[in-house]
């Protein structure tokens, strides 16, 4: 072998160890930094869905009073005994344009001074016996909203929820989910319920639904889906009682 | 030995540089879905579109009802499909109980990486599954996801929903909620108008539908 032929070779070879080098390094920094080609793709495909198998696993809620609010998976909206068969009559459909001249300044209004950017009133339902407002619903949308800084991160992932207010002189209400989600607290100084939402990876982002009940004197006031954190529905809960949030 | 040293430096310094500022092959890559959500109970229509209540006033609402027998089983029946496949796995569904006024079961949809495809809400319906999720399924030709019971048609409604502008007995108030819904209403008519319908399996008979996208 020549000197020139073994020159070749040499440099073949080096050519060749620093094209796998170079190889090398590429795709070992592209998985150090992660995959960025997806929103959402660090969490991989239905991430989320595990933590909610192990929540329903979890012991459920017996009937129980909480904060002086009875609530368990069978109870009914309070109460069948109300003011609708008080006054001897049926509930009936309030029309929905009707709906805010009806409610406005009573204390059945749903008003909330402070709503997330974004989250719009989708629909409005009420009910009435013999003239007297007893139920109003409010159903609002979510959008999704992602972190602009980290790519896929959900800060929100959308969704709906509604606000109401019945007419009560029972303190109950229906709630179902593990035990260990639901706790007594206070929304502007009002005994309340709350059952906080799934939060897989320990992420608040609104993927589970919440349940936030609350006693008033004329009767219950309720919040109930998803969409938003949970401090963002205690937000919204608290500005139905006025002022600023 | 030193231009071999230089060649190896360089060889790192360029696969670093291209590992981290590189375009990746699959930032171009979109899968686009569709869910079509099909009746819940019997085929048997009661009230076509309406909101509120069943009447000619309050036609072309988000709704429509579905006889049902006394505590009989309301499912989640849908069909899903994805434009690249696999996808047996179009989404999740959440169910839950509300009861804002009549009692409702809602199914909470959620998509490969946990945002709203928006809810289905099935009125006068019971359930003990708040908490609960279930697959919906798809294939690059319309996969249907078998009947999923979410819950049970009532028979006596809750508090003041017990009243018979509300309830005249077991029924499905089937209707969507939330952004970004095409109602099916070339097949099914608006309120007060009843009739039965191949509203089961049949590909086309879903009540509404919805499509979204995904940037892999």
């Amino acid at each position: 072998m020549n000197r020139l032929t073994r020159r070749t070779i040499v440099g073949s070879a080096a050519i060749v160890a620093a094209l796998a080098i170079g190889a090398g390094v590429f795709f070992g920094v592209r998985t150090l930094a992660g995959d960025d080609s997806g929103a959402g793709a660090e969490f991989g495909p239905f991430w989320y869905a595990p933590y909610f198998e192990e929540d329903f696993k979890k012991p459920r809620l017996n009937e129980q009073v909480i904060n002086g609010i009875l609530v368990g998976p069978d109870l009914e909206l309070a109460p069948r005994s109300g003011l609708c068969q008080e006054k001897g009559s049926e509930a009936q459909y309030v029309p929905s344009e009707e709906l805010e001249q009806r409610s406005g300044g009573t204390p059945l209004e749903i008003n909330p001074s402070y709503l997330p950017e974004g989250v719009k009133l989708e629909r409005a339902e009420g009910a009435e016996c013999g003239g007297t407002l007893v139920n109003v619903v409010k159903y609002y949308n979510v959008p999704t909203r992602e972190n602009p800084a980290e790519l896929g991160v959900l800060l929100w992932s959308g969704g709906v929820f509604s606000v109401s207010r019945n007419l009560s002189t029972v303190r109950q209400f229906p709630l179902d989910g593990a035990a260990e989600r639901v706790a007594p607290m206070s929304i502007k100084g009002r005994p309340a319920v709350v059952m906080r939402p799934v939060m897989p990876a320990g992420v608040d982002a609104g993927i589970g639904a919440v349940t936030i009940v609350i006693a008033d004197d004329f009767g219950i006031t309720a919040i109930e889906g998803d969409g938003l954190p949970l401090s963002e529905f205690i937000r919204v809960a608290e500005s139905l009682y006025g002022g600023r949030q | 030995m030193r231009p071999l040293l230089v060649l190896a430096a360089i060889s790192i310094l360029a696969g670093a540089l291209a590992g981290l500022f590189a375009p990746r092959s699959s930032e171009a890559a979109v899968i686009n879905y569709s869910l079509r959500v099909h009746p819940a109970a019997t085929s048997s229509l009661t009230c076509g579109w309406h909101s509120d209540s069943c009447s000619a006033q309050n036609a072309g609402g988000p709704a429509l009802d579905w006889d049902n027998g006394d505590d009989a089983t309301v499912y989640w029946r849908s069909y899903g499909w994805c434009s690249i496949g696999p996808c047996s796995v179009i989404a999740k569904g959440t169910i839950s109980k509300a009861v804002p006024f009549c009692t409702e079961t809602r199914v909470s949809i959620k998509d490969t990486y946990g945002r709203a495809q928006q809810m289905m809400v099935y009125t006068h319906t019971n359930t003990s599954q708040s908490g609960q999720q279930f697959d919906i399924e798809g294939s690059t030709s319309y996969a249907w996801t078998p009947p999923k019971g979410v819950g049970w048609s009532l028979t006596q409604e809750s508090g003041g929903c017990n009243s018979p502008s509300y309830f005249t007995g077991s029924h499905v108030h089937e209707w969507h909620s939330g952004t970004g819904w095409t109602k099916n209403t070339s097949k099914y008519p608006n309120a007060p108008a009843t009739g039965s319908y191949p509203a089961f399996t049949t590909l086309g008979w879903h009540q509404v539908s919805r499509g979204w996208s995904i940037i892999f």
